[in-house]
């Protein structure tokens, strides 16, 4: 059942200005065929969580812990067998569509190369999949997608093609990183639905994100990230119905769709992290225990997990 | 306060400058001392040119923008100058409001230098440390580069910068499109704060109807530069008649939202603007066209209750 | 690696600087008796055919070096960098025309103006540096107008105009400092690339004039005396190539530390 579990990690960039504690002594299962979202905002960790898992960090990161998949330990794998699952059993759709692609090389060929290294076939094959895949996404191959370049694409259309290119040898496990990041309202409905049709395919995908509403239309569970850990874990209707954490509240009730009511204070400094619960110096309901003590999660209902000393009996 | 009268601009690209690009298409409101406009459109559409037209920016290629009273197109540079700081601008890009080489403070305090407003450094530094307070900034920050701060920190400076001259106006181009969701909610509340304070009107450009809901009085919706519909807030909400408001109304994901059936698909992409088609401009991907669409264009008409709509379909005469 | 420049360039400037105090003798101060004479303790470096020291005119050679080149680059500098910045900025006609006189540069070898320039001025160093300096001012000139024609796009510099800021402060508050990091470093480059050029020059007769001790002519006068002493060229020679050399190191670490600076690692 469980595809991948990231096992008390722990990842610390080492810097000029200081250690940026980026993931700390972080635990999280993705179920095989599940859509994972992993909310939070600039700052918290979630992108350095996914680029982790695809052992694609910098060289000046200090990583603890392990990440569990297929029977193995990814961080203890050579980088040779690595590259062997990336792409193929793992596979990233990364930000920026912008910069994600190579600007000289035509779309299509960017697919294909895909299919190339990992299917082992040759390029006539590759590219007549690579067009499938395109057209699947509403792409008209013939005309447009395939013999384009990157710029002569709209942004909408150049994550599709990210999408494509993150499916084409069928892995089990997707990250999506930010998706939908600096799309339009009509664009970002149209990519919620190709990433939509992904998941109905039985596969699983890590869904990172800070928009909480595309979460909602895409998740069967949701993981709210705060200052390099997870606060609370649950099937998305229970984290939108009776969400637990104060800080899962305050940012539900941030959302433009709801009261735009700001949660007061500021993130805080991944170099410089606060005793205690992270998020203890904003918490308008904080107690003398949250300054001192690293809550543990709880369940609080059924598969919804809070890490608050609110919810702790004891 | 603001009067936009016939407003637009026509790029003009090619190497004969022979295709051309209507940004802005015939567009004329008006905007109060106080009040908020929203300015709703996808990406393309010619909402930040507007915004850009308004403050002359750029150079219109037809129409006038009335400032008090004074059309902003007729008068001199030297007065345009002296009026400049009354009419402001937030952009949508932290990373690039503020100059890199310059530390924060001497960023704020540019406009009291050159308009010559302060006497003495002094004087310059009790105004900035009021106005750091006022939008709730750090004021270790003021000795920093841009690069050291967050974006959230970086509009809050840019907002200080305007605020040294007091604007009138304010054009709000999507200043929070690039923030996280929280962060946004702060930096909204502030403005909200700051106008009610400081009376001043505001163009609010975004493409995020919700986001809008909360910020304005009156909307505007643009498609391809043109409005389509325009209304006051809640009338847009309850009762909106254009098909492209009524698409963007169903596609605006909600956790809110009841069901899926009642999402309108809207399909295909923005169509270029160069060299546009007689007609309406939405009728490729509108899904209620009829033949009158492809053939005539439709005007803004008054549909009552100064709610504005130009859509053969819903033509009250 | 860096320095290593620093301190070869450092070398040169006291060098140049305290002249007159280290240098054991007068670099015109002939004595025919002492000429062509090896390496001693009176003449650290030899004598030339004229029995002047070798060693105080590398010395003194160094003062017009460094002068010539750091008056051609800092004019060239001085120059491209207005040029290019009013070209890109204002666009249209005023771009135009200066891309023009551009390109007419390009196309006119500066050797043959150098030339032309000794046939009407008379050779010196006069002609040497106002031909290098018409020439030289193109490479900035163009490195500039690309930078400023990206950096004027960006929102600060709309905030700037819409805050009233006038053009002029516009230019050299605000797209000035965003686009001179490349120029810097283009310019320590090209500094050794005209101290050897200089030399060349005096090395074809067209720039030092006798009796004056730059290097690039003492090794055309050492050049009739390769074989019997070879010193005349190898000292002379030697001090070219450190120079060159240290500037060139100065300018790679330049760029280096320039670099960097751009990259933040951003932890999302």
């Amino acid at each position: 059942m469980t595809l991948l579990h990231a096992k008390n990690l722990t990842a610390h960039f080492l810097t000029e200005e200081g250690v940026v504690k980026a993931i700390n002594k972080l635990d999280l299962e993705i179920r095989e065929g599940e859509t994972l979202g992993l909310i939070g905002e600039t700052g918290c960790g979630k992108t350095v969580l996914g680029l982790s898992i695809m052992r694609l960090l910098p060289r000046n990161v200090k990583i603890e812990g392990g990440i569990l998949y297929g029977g193995n330990d990814l961080l203890k794998l050579s980088e040779e067998t690595m590259r062997g699952i990336r792409g193929k059993e793992i596979a990233l759709i990364p930000q920026n569509p912008s910069t994600s692609l190579n600007p000289v090389l035509k779309v299509g060929g960017q697919i294909s190369e895909v299919i190339e290294l990992h299917q082992g076939l040759k390029r006539g094959k590759a590219w007549q999949k690579a067009i499938e895949l395109l057209k699947s996404y509403g792409l008209n191959p013939s005309a447009k997608g395939i013999t384009q370049y990157p710029h002569q694409l709209s942004r909408g259309m150049k994550q599709r093609v990210l999408i494509a290119m993150g499916i084409a040898c069928n892995p089990s496990l997707i990250i999506a990183d930010e998706p939908t990041k600096g799309l339009d309202a009509i664009v970002r409905t149209q990519v919620v639905e190709s990433l939509r049709e992904l998941s109905s395919e039985k596969r699983a995908m890590l869904l990172i994100t800070h928009d909480l509403e595309v979460a909602f239309a895409l998740c069967d569970r949701i993981a709210v990230m705060y200052a390099g850990g997870i606060i609370e874990l649950a099937p998305t209707a229970s984290i939108f119905n009776s969400p637990g954490h104060p800080y899962t509240r305050g940012l539900l009730n941030s959302l433009p769709s709801r009261e735009l009511k700001p949660i007061p204070g500021f993130s805080p400094s991944l170099i410089d992290l606060p005793q205690g619960c992270k998020f203890h110096p904003r918490c308008g309901h904080c107690i003398e225990i949250c300054r001192q003590n690293y809550p543990e999660m709880i369940e609080t209902e059924k598969d919804h997990y809070v890490r608050c000393f609110l919810y702790d009996k004891s | 306060m603001i009067k936009a009268d016939n407003l637009s601009k026509i790029f003009y690209s090619g190497i004969f400058k022979k295709c051309y690009t209507k940004a802005v298409d015939n567009v004329s409101f008006e905007i109060e001392k106080g009040q908020t406009f929203g300015l709703v459109g996808e990406s393309g559409c010619g909402k930040s040119t507007l915004g850009r037209l308004l403050l002359r920016l750029i150079e219109p290629t037809a129409g006038k923008v009335f400032f008090n009273g004074m059309n902003l197109f007729d008068i001199r540079k030297k007065e345009l100058q002296r009026l400049r700081p009354k009419m402001q601008i937030i952009f949508q890009n932290p990373e690039s409001s503020l100059n890199p080489r310059m530390k924060v403070y001497d960023s704020i305090a540019e406009p009291l230098r050159i308009h010559k407003v302060i006497r003495s450094r002094e004087e310059e530094k009790e105004r900035i440390s009021n106005l750091i307070e006022m939008i709730n900034l750090n004021p270790e920050h003021l000795g920093r580069y841009p690069h050291e701060l967050s974006g959230g920190e970086i509009q809050r400076v840019v907002m200080a910068r305007i605020l040294t001259m007091t604007p009138e106006f304010l054009v709000a181009d999507e200043p929070t499109s690039s923030l996280d969701v929280s962060v946004q909610a702060q930096i909204l509340a502030l403005m909200k704060e700051l106008q009610h304070t400081l009376g001043f009107g505001c163009l609010f450009i975004s493409h995020d109807l919700n986001l809008v809901r909360h910020m304005s009085d009156r909307i505007a919706v643009m498609y391809l530069g043109k409005f389509v519909e325009v209304a006051n807030t809640g009338e847009i909400f309850k009762g909106a008649v254009h098909p492209y408001t009524q698409a963007l109304l169903s596609v605006t994901l909600s956790s809110n939202s009841v069901s899926e059936e009642q999402r309108m698909t809207v399909e295909g992409e923005v169509a270029s603007q160069v060299n546009p088609s007689s007609g309406c401009k939405f009728y490729p991907r509108c899904p209620r066209a009829e033949e009158i669409c492809l053939e005539l264009e439709p005007s803004l008409q008054d549909m009552g209750n100064g709610h504005l709509a130009a859509c053969h379909l819903s033509d009250p005469g | 690696m860096a320095m290593v420049g620093i301190a070869v360039i450092f070398l040169f400037i006291l060098m140049a600087i305290f002249a007159p105090f280290i240098a054991p003798h007068d670099p015109l101060e002939q004595n025919i008796v002492e000429r062509l004479s090896s390496p001693s303790t009176e003449y650290p470096f030899g004598t030339d055919d004229l029995g002047r020291c070798v060693l105080s005119r590398v010395i003194y050679g160094a003062r017009i070096s460094l002068l010539i080149a750091i008056a051609i680059v800092g004019i060239t500098t001085a120059v491209g960098t207005v040029l290019g910045l009013i070209s890109g900025y204002y666009g249209g006609i005023i771009d135009e025309v200066i891309m023009r006189a551009v390109d007419v540069n390009i196309a006119f070898p500066g050797l043959v103006l150098a030339i032309v320039l000794a046939s009407i001025l008379g050779p010196g160093f006069l002609s040497l540096v106002i031909a290098l300096s018409v020439v030289g001012w193109i490479g900035y000139a163009r490195v500039i107008r690309g930078s400023v024609l990206s950096v004027k796009e960006k929102e600060f510099v709309e905030a700037a105009k819409a805050l009233g800021v006038g053009d002029w402060r516009i230019m050299f508050q605000h797209i000035l400092p965003n686009v001179i990091a490349p120029v810097m470093v283009l310019a320590m480059l090209t500094m050794g690339f005209t101290i050897l050029i200089v030399s060349g020059f005096s090395f074809l007769g067209l720039g030092a004039q006798p009796p004056t001790p730059e290097w690039g002519y003492m090794l055309n006068e050492g050049r009739s005396f390769m074989r019997t002493a070879p010193h005349l060229m190898i000292f002379p020679g030697l001090a070219i190539i450190m120079t060159v050399l240290g500037f060139n190191l100065l300018g790679d670490a330049l760029r280096d530390t320039m670099d960097p600076r751009l990259k933040r690692v951003k932890i999302e």
